[in-house]
């Protein structure tokens, strides 16, 4: 008589364990191949390393630093969604996900070191914000959107490296330390340092002057 | 948030599978297959309580006048109750016109409801007394279909089937299927003796029954309710037929509605703290065991329904006009976009989202369809296409306006607890 209703829930309860685990599954998955990724992206930095000594033209130095450039950009990307992923399934006490979020960093941190290399040598106009937030910080969830948003105008020209200073990763401490960041979020524009949360138009002020090609975008043309 | 989510998924799932349990044995009996007749005429008196009705009283005289029922076993007893305007004139005309019947027209200063209809009761001749409201008109055959009841001497009260008159407007059309969904599920409760409320718009009391239990509290603010409780506690059987049909005049607007549905709720509340003894309580067997636990997870069901608005529409739409204030309502940037974002936006959300509450929802909504459907038949309504668009909207938007009324309830319960103790 009430079969029918207990099949009914139990289908139902069925299908959410079924689709809570295949959503791990996805997630793991992907930390997987993010692994070799990392791997991958540590090597192509240890040999730029030693591009310096070599017998190169400029040019050539800045094709091979470009190339490695959109190689962390291509392999950043995905690794964000994962963590994302993560966070929306709730499951950050996983030690997988540390894990992860320890990886990413330092992969962020390297990648925000050739940027600058980049900059340097090869004059790229780009500019780097390094973004340091916390966990638990109302205002960093507003900074962040603000971030994203600059950067779907600014694409490629305008980095972002986010610094999770909560977790547990020395590279990060020597970064707050050397940087001095005592509140979140706070944001390193160019050796500017800014505390509190930059609204667009504050934002779009600081970066604006700091491009070469300052016409290239409209944000920054029309005031 | 967690434990939050516990309890209201737990009373979700609690509730849907009850109703459904018992919907499911209710049609598995089927009681329509044993139909009572009407093998004498018991004399029967018809008490319209009235307090300001001077538009309505008329038609609900007539409707009362109007009934299939000898005329020498009938009376009609008008009750003014201190009104201010033309209702005792009114009331009068037709005592005076009307020979067939004997109308008898009371009137005093205004005393409320419960006080009224016991006034009546006291001078009222027949065996059996109805309350008929004077908003509300009687069909003609329902006093003949619901009589026949009683021959079972245990059962206290017959109920008719309460419908919306003529709906006018979509807030009338959407009580109109609220009215007959309900009256579908006091349908199912008669089975289990599971009544918790005798409708004042027409309901046929037993008055041997009445006076046993004192007749009607001259204090509450929902006396139909709180006598059906009192009749539960004597083991009384109260009955909702599905036979006779009484239509009454329904809210026409969100204010109007308010209000009524501020009395009801408060009303509901109040009478279920003053009997709060008989809940869980095995002497009063389903009633106490399986009825009154239900309305208080449906009251507890509101409140999940405001969080889950709030959570949902409410604090996304608070997060979105933050997020343009950090833009500083530059509407070109908000709306930036790009198309990997936008997959790997699909992706995150196909993956974040909660399947398992998805499916609770489109089980409710079809348990919901398949309830209306079969309320339609047992109240002997036909499915109107024309309804389906106010169908939509009466799952979705409908209970949450009723939840948010449901707030301003308590709200004012809370204010006037502190100035009068009830209970």
């Amino acid at each position: 008589m009430g079969l029918l209703t207990v099949l009914i829930f139990s289908l139902g309860l069925l299908l959410g364990l079924f689709v809570n685990e295949s959503k791990l599954n996805y997630i793991q998955q992907l930390s997987k191949t993010q692994r070799a990724d990392y791997g991958s992206l540590q090597f192509q930095y240890s040999y730029i390393e030693t591009l310096e000594n070599k017998d190169m033209s400029d040019d050539e130095k800045c094709g091979v630093l470009a190339a490695t450039l959109e190689n962390n950009l291509k392999m950043l990307s995905p690794a964000l969604e994962k963590i994302e992923a993560y966070e929306t399934s709730g499951d950050v006490e996983n030690e997988d996900y540390l894990l992860l979020k320890r990886e990413y960093t330092i992969a962020n941190l390297r990648y925000w070191i050739l940027a600058e290399k980049s900059k340097k040598m090869c004059m790229t106009d780009t500019v780097s914000v390094l973004y340091f937030y916390t966990k638990n910080c109302p205002e960093c969830n507003d900074q962040g959107y603000i971030l994203t948003q600059m950067k779907k105008v600014f694409e490629d020209s305008l980095l972002v490296f986010p610094i999770d200073t909560s977790i547990n990763e020395p590279a990060v401490d020597v970064l707050t330390r050397q940087y001095n960041i005592t509140t979140y979020p706070t944001l390193i524009i160019e050796k500017k340092r800014l505390h509190e949360v930059k609204d667009k138009n504050e934002l779009t002020e600081i970066i604006c002057p700091l491009y070469f090609n300052k016409t290239k975008y409209t944000l920054c043309s029309g005031g | 948030m967690l434990w939050i989510d516990v309890v209201f998924w737990g009373t979700y799932f609690v509730s849907l599978y009850l109703t459904i349990f018992l919907v499911y044995t209710f049609l598995e009996k089927n009681p329509r297959e044993k139909k009572p007749v009407l093998k004498k005429h018991p004399y029967v008196s018809v008490i319209i309580p009235a307090y300001n009705e001077e538009n309505t009283i008329a038609n609900t005289i007539k409707s009362a006048i109007n009934m299939d029922y000898p005329r020498k076993f009938l009376e009609i007893i008008v009750v003014n109750d201190g009104s201010k305007d033309k209702t005792l004139s009114i009331a009068k005309n037709f005592a005076e016109k009307t020979k067939d019947i004997a109308i008898l027209v009371m009137n005093h200063k205004n005393v409320g409801k419960g006080a009224s209809m016991n006034r009546a009761i006291a001078k009222a001749r027949g065996e059996f007394v109805i309350s008929l409201d004077a908003d509300s008109f009687v069909a003609k055959d329902t006093l003949k279909k619901m009589l026949p009841y009683f021959e079972d001497k245990s059962v206290a009260s017959v109920s008719a089937v309460m419908k919306v008159r003529t709906p006018k407007n979509i807030l009338q059309q959407l009580q109109w299927l609220e009215y007959i969904l309900y009256a579908f599920m006091k349908i199912v409760l008669t089975t289990i003796h599971c009544l918790h409320v005798t409708p004042g718009p027409f309901t046929i009391y037993r008055k041997s029954a009445l006076k046993d239990i004192g007749g009607f509290d001259e204090t509450s603010i929902v006396e139909d309710q709180e006598i059906a409780y009192r009749l539960q506690r004597k083991h009384y059987c109260l009955v909702q037929s599905y036979e006779g049909d009484v239509t009454t005049i329904a809210p026409k607007n969100l204010k109007e509605l308010y209000a009524q549905r501020k009395r009801w709720f408060k009303g509901s509340i109040i009478t279920l703290y003053q009997h709060r003894d008989m809940i869980f309580n095995k002497k009063y067997g389903d009633f106490g065991m399986y009825q009154l636990p239900s309305l208080l997870g449906g009251m507890m069901l509101l409140f999940a329904v405001i969080i889950m608005v709030v959570r949902g529409f409410i604090v996304p739409l608070y997060e979105q006009i933050r997020h343009l204030y950090l833009l500083n309502f530059d509407l070109s940037m908000y709306y930036t976009t790009n198309l990997s974002g936008m997959i790997s936006g699909l992706i995150n959300t196909m993956f974040s989202f909660d399947y398992a509450k998805l499916f609770i929802i489109i089980v409710l909504f079809s348990v919901n369809i398949a309830l209306l459907i079969k309320a339609h038949k047992y109240t002997n309504e036909k499915i109107k296409i024309a309804n389906i668009i106010p169908l939509v909207l009466f799952f979705i938007v409908y209970f949450i306006i009723l939840s948010f009324m449901w707030i301003g309830a308590i709200i004012d319960l809370i204010k006037s607890k502190q100035k009068n103790n009830w209970g």
